[in-house]
């Protein structure tokens, strides 16, 4: 009898510890945006570099679910949230942090993460991962916005002064002065600050409006009124408008390119030097966008964040840090030709030491501004596209304004009861 | 059972896969649009609908933007759904005549109507751009060019006339087929009372054509009201809420802003808008006629 009793107390010792072992390795699923083919591929690599160095203890499953054409990844997300099936952790464009952790999808990151891992970040990307006070998103690389010219036309034109920091940006009026000696002999003086409606209006546009002291939201995200209509707001879109009243740059520049030697200024992003590469005929430089009161530029990019249906939020924890650590940034702004969120990455980058990209580095540590963090980001966003592209075309800055914060508080008012 | 129940109950087996489907597809998302035309309901927040009663409508119509787009909408229906109807007659009569080349010219001009309308509306933007095709022709002629798209009074005009050179050759088709169905004995009739070309087109071809006026004008007013895939690709409802229309604002409201309410309440906006223009289309050009000829 007691043989037996042995016998059916070690059989069953032995099956829970396999049974044990077995379980012990968490399987977590990660979603990653279709983006280009090389960076989607860097992914897959540093997760499975991941497994590898989690073998045992966590798997996770990399998923890529393409944009097809524009909003495929957000829809397949909102489909996820609705019927329950989101993934453990997700990538997510900057601006939809505050619209994710609203409405419940995301779960805080800081209480899992600790100070060490995110002290070496760049201050823009915890400001963009940030809600209502907790950080729920981390991303590795960043962006900014700046002034490509063409060297040889400023020459032409015996433009001096040139700026080489963010300290010593052209404030607008000496921007604006500069235009008008361009136009003089040239068709346009800048390109690019135009477009379809998309997020580039408010990504390269938003950061005028904060250099004049306006905002385009509440601090707390639930208000348009008395800031996206503010006289602030108001003096700098008219300051933009001018540019197009007087023809220094126009909303269909009608074929005429900065890459084909046509117009001697555009606004892009670290893209932009990527694309001249193939225009070895023009001698190009950077320089900052111009001030309004203070200096503010754009940033902001894709990041990861743990979902609040993730069941093992510790083991989710490791695979942000580990695609958030310096290799990965390392290794992903190699690919990308993007900005590092790592300060000490950047010593693998000379030439982000050094005129002209030194530029783009400069404006993001020093003035670098996600944009606003809202629950209301997609109502926001697309009023404010359509406020800017009909104030450029025309319309009146102050009445469009007006009606565009109207709106915006209105939606606000329903979804949110605020 | 009797033979003849039997017969109605085959009969309702029959049809069954066809209600059915019918049913899911159609009659319940139908239902489920009313319902949430009545609610809150934000596409990231599925656990919370409210019902707020009429407050969508209301402010659908208090909103500048989608009253414009309704007018916008209006606008381009009342004058593109007349001119692409005209215009596919024309072309049908014109191919229905004998003449050499026929068949080339007939698939040349069908062709147009099928090329995916996205392809049409980006080979258009590229035409009408301020560096494209048709203003180097106006300067080689002498003329200013124009901003077709950038101009507020030139902009749906410039959709109009794209959507009316497609939609008229893919009309012409079913048009020359109700012309060949017309008995020629009607004509030769007529040609013995010494009707000319012009009275033969007033009191045989447009009589003749009743069913397929009626067709067109329905289908071409309903695809009409559903305009979208020009103002989205050549100007995204600019400049200034020019183009914007009933589709593009639900695109807006209910894509990217995710509110599946007030998009559920434009969309029954758009839903009666249609189904009264289909009424009074009916009662104007009259009743489906059988065209008896004895012989």
């Amino acid at each position: 009898m007691f043989k037996k009793i042995f016998l059916f107390v070690s059989i069953l010792l032995i099956t829970s510890l396999i049974l044990g072992e077995a379980q012990q390795e968490v399987k977590l699923v990660f979603w990653q945006h279709g983006t280009g083919l090389e960076e989607t591929e860097f992914y897959r690599k540093r997760i499975e570099d991941f497994n590898k160095a989690y073998k045992g203890k966590i798997n996770v499953e990399f998923v890529v679910i393409e944009r097809a054409g524009g909003m495929g990844y957000e829809e397949k997300v909102n489909i996820a949230a609705a019927s329950g099936e989101l993934p453990d952790i997700m990538a997510l464009d900057g601006p939809y942090t505050a619209v994710y952790a609203e409405a419940g999808i995301l779960r805080p990151l800081g209480d899992l993460i600790d100070k060490t891992h995110l002290q070496d970040i760049v201050p823009s990307i915890i400001k963009q991962g940030t809600w209502n006070g907790k950080l729920y998103a981390l991303g590795s690389m960043e962006s900014s916005v700046a002034i490509y010219y063409n060297k040889k036309m400023f020459r032409e034109v015996g433009i001096k002064n040139i700026p080489t920091s963010v300290d010593k940006a052209w404030t607008w009026d000496e921007f604006y002065n500069v235009c008008k000696k361009l136009k003089q002999k040239y068709p346009l003086a800048i390109v690019g600050l135009s477009g379809g409606l998309d997020e580039w209006l408010t990504y390269m546009a938003t950061p005028f409006v904060w250099s004049n002291g306006g905002d385009i939201i509440s601090p707390d995200g639930y208000k348009a009124e008395g800031y996206l209509n503010s006289p602030q707001t108001v003096e700098a879109l008219t300051k933009v408008q001018q540019l197009f009243k007087e023809g220094l740059t126009a909303w269909d520049t009608g074929g005429l390119s900065f890459e084909k030697g046509q117009v001697p200024m555009m606004l892009s992003g670290p893209w932009g030097a990527i694309i001249l590469k193939n225009f070895p005929e023009i001698e190009w430089g950077i320089i900052p966008y111009p001030k309004f009161k203070v200096h503010a530029s754009p940033t902001g990019s894709w990041q990861w964040g743990i979902t609040t249906k993730c069941k093992n939020p510790k083991e989710a924890t490791e695979v942000i840090k580990w695609m958030t650590n310096a290799d990965t940034v390392k290794g992903l702004c190699k690919v990308t030709g993007m900005l590092p969120t790592r300060k000490s990455v950047y010593l693998a980058f000379p030439e982000f030491s050094k005129l002209p990209l030194y530029i783009l580095k400069d404006q993001l540590l020093k003035s670098g501004h996600p944009r606003p963090s809202t629950p209301a980001y997609l109502n926001l966003t697309v009023e404010f596209q359509k406020a800017y592209a009909d104030i450029m075309q025309g319309a009146d800055p102050k009445a469009t304004l007006d009606a565009a914060a109207k709106r915006v508080d209105t939606y606000i008012q329903r979804q949110f009861k605020k | 059972m009797s033979s003849k129940k039997k017969e109605m109950l085959y009969g309702y087996l029959f049809i069954l896969p066809a209600l059915i489907s019918l049913g899911i597809f159609m009659i319940y998302p139908t239902i489920k649009t009313f319902y949430y035309s009545l609610t809150d309901f934000y596409m990231l927040k599925p656990q919370s609908i409210n019902f707020v009663g009429l407050s969508n409508f209301k402010f659908l119509f208090s909103d500048y933007t989608i009253t414009n787009a309704i007018k916008n909408t209006f606008y381009f229906v009342i004058i593109s759904v007349p001119v692409q109807t005209l215009l596919a007659l024309l072309y049908a009569i014109f191919l229905n005549q004998m003449f050499i080349g026929r068949s080339i010219a007939r698939t040349i001009i069908f062709s147009v109507s099928v090329i995916p309308g996205v392809a049409v509306a980006n080979v258009w933007k590229m035409l009408v751009s301020s560096d494209g095709y048709i203003n180097y022709f106006l300067k080689l002629l002498g003329f200013p060019p124009q901003p077709f798209l950038n101009s507020t009074s030139q902009a749906m005009n410039t959709i109009i006339a794209m959507v009316v050179w497609q939609a008229a050759a893919g009309q012409m088709m079913i048009f020359l087929a109700g012309l060949q169905d017309i008995p020629k004995s009607l004509y030769e009739a007529a040609e013995m009372d010494g009707a000319n070309f012009l009275q033969k087109l007033i009191y045989v071809t447009i009589p003749g054509l009743r069913n397929i006026f009626n067709f067109i004008l329905i289908t071409s007013t309903i695809g009409a009201l559903g305009i979208f895939t020009g103002p989205f690709i050549m100007t995204a409802g600019g400049p200034r809420g020019a183009t914007e229309t009933i589709f593009l604002k639900f695109y807006q409201i209910f894509v990217l802003q995710k509110d599946v309410g007030l998009g559920a309440a434009l969309i029954l906006v758009y839903f009666i808008i249609a189904l009264i223009l289909a009424i009074i289309q009916r009662k104007f050009v009259g009743e489906e006629r059988q065209v008896v000829v004895e012989g």
